[in-house]
């Protein structure tokens, strides 16, 4: 597949959801496109010099395009509105309005203790599969400090998930009886 | 209901959906649009955010840093002239022209430092349309650059600035902006400007101010941090030297914001030799600039101010005052007598084409060392 255009409609195809994945934890859909856009124009003009991997080059790209286009508190907003989003989008199917409820309360709290560098650390690791060395250069910093970064975010998820989880059963339980009364 | 949910497995589903969308929606137009632009410009990498230039105290710092730059009202209210004044002789090569300009500066006495350093300035710069109401950081009270695209027509905002930084640390700065004028591509871009209701084409105001920093960091090109005037004597003066400063720099940034090394250190050269370095530092400066591959002639030049110069073409990625980053082509202005750079004009790039008129001019007007505070130096 020689053919410049082939390969880079090859490249979009199997990249472009990636990279807009990633760019929407920080900004919204219609921007998020935007910068993806210019993050593939880029990635035409480059194409030659593309590394064999070309994720970790593009979400590099991408975060590069979003530091500079947009302010820390309006991408801060975004990943929250995401979180708050995706916590309200739970497939909670089989569980009555009550647990719904609390389920919900309980993944937005839990996301709440995740800061941003938790979160975009946990996303390249697990999400995309980077190794330590590939998402550091995403974040432009050392492949150490991104192991250090992963690491910490992972504890705190870890005790956030459990703190969470403890937590949801008495409340549930608090909440049916209210209901339970209120419906008598 | 034993649910241990991983929120950032919830995100990603989420997200995905959203993912989904977008490239559903935009497929088409993205690869159309890619696909119907030049590979040509293909060192269009992203810039680095920072601009070392010279940083200055208070107001001016924060237009520095946002890409404008100088000059007095010589493109007074009426026409810029698009275009390069004279045409080139094509037998003038870059590097000759780069080296002998080494040579004239490297004979140069030394000047003695005086209390402050003195720059005036002429910026002219395509109007903007307001923005959607983000400010850029940092944007002085005078108003600052516009955020928005250009307008349909062009039309152009000059301001002149004159800067005088001190010596001494702790001494006062001063920084004036004055002179704002508008002007217009052509008679037909003003007839479209009056058309569309003669709307304002810039928030600056006159302004001037004093401050009194106390740490006023000369110029910065991967020196230590908070480089003083005093400092600028020991800059390096080969070529290797201050190439590797640069480069130290350089490799600072994260390897996906950067411009080429070699993009990176036409501009910083230059900054090196408009600077208050002394005559064998700013001849490294010239002879490094000669060493770069990609610099274009593009020949005898008059520049907006009358001057006669030659023009050298470089492309590098800037940030616009709208925060884009934009593949610029930019001509840089010096005059081969003297080896001074007279200013630069600066081409937008887009689909590979190099725009026909500038979307931004620098006229360097004037710069040295001055004794006192509201008094130009001469030169």
């Amino acid at each position: 597949m020689n053919d410049p255009a082939e390969r880079f409609t090859a490249l979009y195809d199997r990249y472009y959801r990636n990279v807009l994945g990633y760019v929407l934890l920080r900004v919204e859909q219609g921007a998020a496109e935007d910068v993806v856009s210019e993050v593939f124009l880029i990635a035409w003009r480059r194409l030659d010099d593309l590394p064999e991997s070309p994720l970790p080059w593009l979400l590099g790209v991408a975060r590069n395009l979003l530091f500079k286009q947009y302010d820390a508190v309006r991408r801060r907003q975004v990943l929250t509105d995401r979180l708050a989003e995706a916590a309200g989008g739970l497939d909670l199917t089989g569980l009555d309005v009550a647990e719904q409820v609390v389920e919900r309360d309980a993944a937005k709290a839990l996301l709440a203790e995740l800061g941003e560098k938790d979160v975009e650390a946990l996303v390249l690791a697990t999400w995309y599969g980077l190794t330590p060395r590939q998402a550091a250069r995403v974040l432009g910093c050392t492949a150490a400090t991104f192991t250090v970064r992963l690491h910490r975010a992972r504890k705190r998820l870890a005790k956030a998930t459990s703190a969470a989880s403890s937590r949801s059963h008495p409340a549930a339980a608090g909440r049916m009886a209210l209901i339970n009364e209120e419906a008598r | 209901m034993n649910h241990t949910t991983d929120p950032i497995d919830t995100l990603r589903t989420h997200v995905d959906a959203l993912a989904e969308d977008g490239y559903r929606r935009r497929r088409g137009t993205d690869l159309t649009r890619v696909l119907a632009s030049a590979r040509s410009d293909r060192r269009a990498l992203p810039t680095r955010s920072r601009r070392p230039v010279l940083l200055l105290a208070g107001a001016a710092a924060a237009v520095v840093a946002l890409g404008a730059a100088v000059v007095p009202g010589v493109v007074s209210g009426h026409e810029a002239k698009p275009g390069h004044g004279g045409s080139a002789p094509r037998t003038l090569d870059v590097k000759t022209v780069l080296l002998t300009a080494a040579e004239t500066v490297a004979k140069e006495p030394a000047a003695a430092h005086g209390r402050f350093w003195y720059t005036q300035s002429r910026e002219i710069e395509r109007a903007r349309q307001p923005g959607n109401g983000l400010k850029p950081r940092g944007v002085s009270a005078n108003g600052g650059p516009r955020t928005g695209p250009y307008y349909p027509y062009t039309a152009y905002v000059s301001i002149t600035w004159e800067n005088w930084v001190p010596y001494q640390q702790g001494d006062t700065s001063r920084t004036v902006d004055k002179d704002i004028t508008t002007s217009f591509g052509s008679p037909a871009d003003k007839a479209a400007w009056k058309r569309a209701g003669s709307p304002s084409l810039t928030d600056m105001k006159p302004f001037s101010a004093d401050s009194r920093a106390g740490q006023d960091p000369f110029l910065e090109i991967g020196l230590p941090k908070g480089t003083l005037a005093k400092d600028l004597p020991k800059l390096p003066t080969t070529p290797d030297g201050l190439k590797a400063l640069i480069q130290k720099d350089w490799n600072k940034a994260p390897a996906t914001q950067r411009n080429t090394l070699s993009a990176y250190i036409c501009e910083m050269a230059q900054n090196v030799i408009t600077a208050p370095v002394t005559p064998a530092t700013r001849a490294a400066a010239y002879r490094l600039l000669a060493a770069q591959p990609g610099i274009r002639m593009v020949g005898k030049v008059r520049d907006r101010l009358g001057r006669s110069g030659v023009a050298l073409a470089m492309r590098r990625v800037e940030l616009g005052t709208d925060r884009k980053p934009q593949q610029v082509e930019v001509h840089t202005i010096f005059d081969p007598k003297t080896a001074k750079i007279l200013g630069s004009e600066t081409y937008d790039i887009s689909g590979g084409k190099v725009a026909g008129r500038p979307s931004r001019i620098s006229l360097l007007v004037g710069s040295g060392w001055t004794d006192g505070i509201g008094t130009p130096a001469r030169g």
